[in-house]
């Protein structure tokens, strides 16, 4: 019922270090994967004594192939804080597939 | 004795006014200028910060949670990037705060706060999808992933106990917002089957019954009390299915 997986492009990759930067993720995924995605979006994660929350990105990729590429390396790859603490990263497809059109300038 | 007085947290004056906005001018009238007011705001100030008073539907009254979605819909058409983001949010809050991983961090899971959220932006998904804002895969994917998730792990009874069913009420919110659109088709039909079965197996309490859900959605589907029934009743469900597609060529289309 769900939607052909060869047509889904936009994927997630969850469970990843609070503290983890966007520019330190997107190097890494620079070094395997450049000009293979067309847009990426960073949410960072949290750390307060209350409570922690991962950092998350989603990332659409030109190509279905691209994405299962991806998935085999990112999926378990263990992220390792300055602190030392391992963080097991998990790939899988965005439960929205929507990406952003061009939004025209707002004259407001 | 000597206690140094609670701090109360001071806001930059742009996130109280966008507080304000949001959390005590919005209503039915007053929506138009509550998204015109947003649109004036500086966007790449303050995109986060509003993502953040977004996801915070809970905070406001729960028949208003509409008009948050109505606001996304409306903000689409200049800040795609932040309409699309807010989506992204809604149905990934659900499993992020549930992973098992966080369970052993402690975390109150069956926190009565957290579970007001996690209603919150069910009745959220639901109306974005009613503002046609999600397509109807958002709301099938959700659906099944609160259905499955944790389900036979040895810690189903720490993420959901079978006393307190609150999936169920997850489940039940989500299609009251915006199940009658699914009134007829095959897929909700599967759906609602499938949640029998968790009905009939985690659910030993009577109090959250989805009796009315099922009353609204498909008056006339039989109510099976036995798992085996069920399960008869799926691949009843799969043959008819597979003779019509053979019949004519349709499409495969999601049911809305």
């Amino acid at each position: 019922m769900m939607k052909d997986p060869l047509a889904r492009t936009k994927v997630v990759i969850r469970h990843l270090p609070p503290s983890l930067s966007q520019s330190d993720l997107f190097q890494q995924i620079h070094d395997r994967f450049s000009g293979r995605y067309n847009w990426f979006s960073f949410r960072p994660g949290k750390i307060s004594l209350k409570n922690q929350r991962y950092s998350r990105a989603y990332i659409e990729f030109n190509r279905a192939e691209d994405v299962i590429e991806f998935a085999e390396f990112f999926d378990g790859h263990v992220f390792v804080n300055e602190k030392g603490l391992q963080h097991k990263a998990i790939v899988e497809y965005a439960p929205s597939q929507r990406v952003p059109k061009p939004s025209r300038r707002d004259g407001r | 004795p000597e206690r140094s007085a609670r701090i109360a947290k001071v806001r930059p004056p742009l996130h109280q006014y966008i507080r304000k906005l949001l959390f005590s001018d919005l209503d039915k009238s007053t929506i138009e200028h509550v998204l015109r007011q947003l649109r004036k705001l500086p966007w790449s100030e303050c995109e986060s910060y509003l993502l953040k008073c977004f996801m915070k539907v809970h905070r406001g009254k729960y028949g208003q949670i509409h008009l948050i979605a109505s606001l996304t819909a409306g903000l689409s058409r200049y800040h795609d990037e932040f309409a699309v983001a807010v989506v992204d949010e809604v149905p990934s809050s659900f499993p992020e705060n549930l992973v098992l991983e966080e369970i052993r961090l402690g975390l109150e899971l069956n926190d009565y706060g957290m579970q007001q959220r996690r209603i919150a932006h069910m009745r959220f998904l639901g109306e974005l999808y009613n503002y046609e804002h999600v397509d109807s895969s958002v709301i099938f994917e959700t659906l099944y992933l609160i259905l499955v998730f944790g389900h036979g792990s040895p810690e189903q009874d720490l993420v959901d106990p079978p006393e307190d069913c609150f999936r169920m009420r997850m489940i039940i919110t989500l299609l009251e917002t915006c199940g009658h659109y699914f009134d007829r088709g095959k897929y909700c039909s599967y759906f609602l089957i499938s949640f029998m079965v968790v009905v009939l197996t985690w659910c030993k309490f009577e109090q959250n019954s989805p009796e009315d859900l099922f009353a609204d959605l498909r008056p006339s589907m039989t109510r099976y009390s036995s798992i085996e029934e069920v399960n008869a009743a799926l691949v009843e469900l799969e043959e008819h299915e597979r003779t019509l597609s053979t019949d004519k060529t349709s499409c495969e289309k999601y049911s809305d």
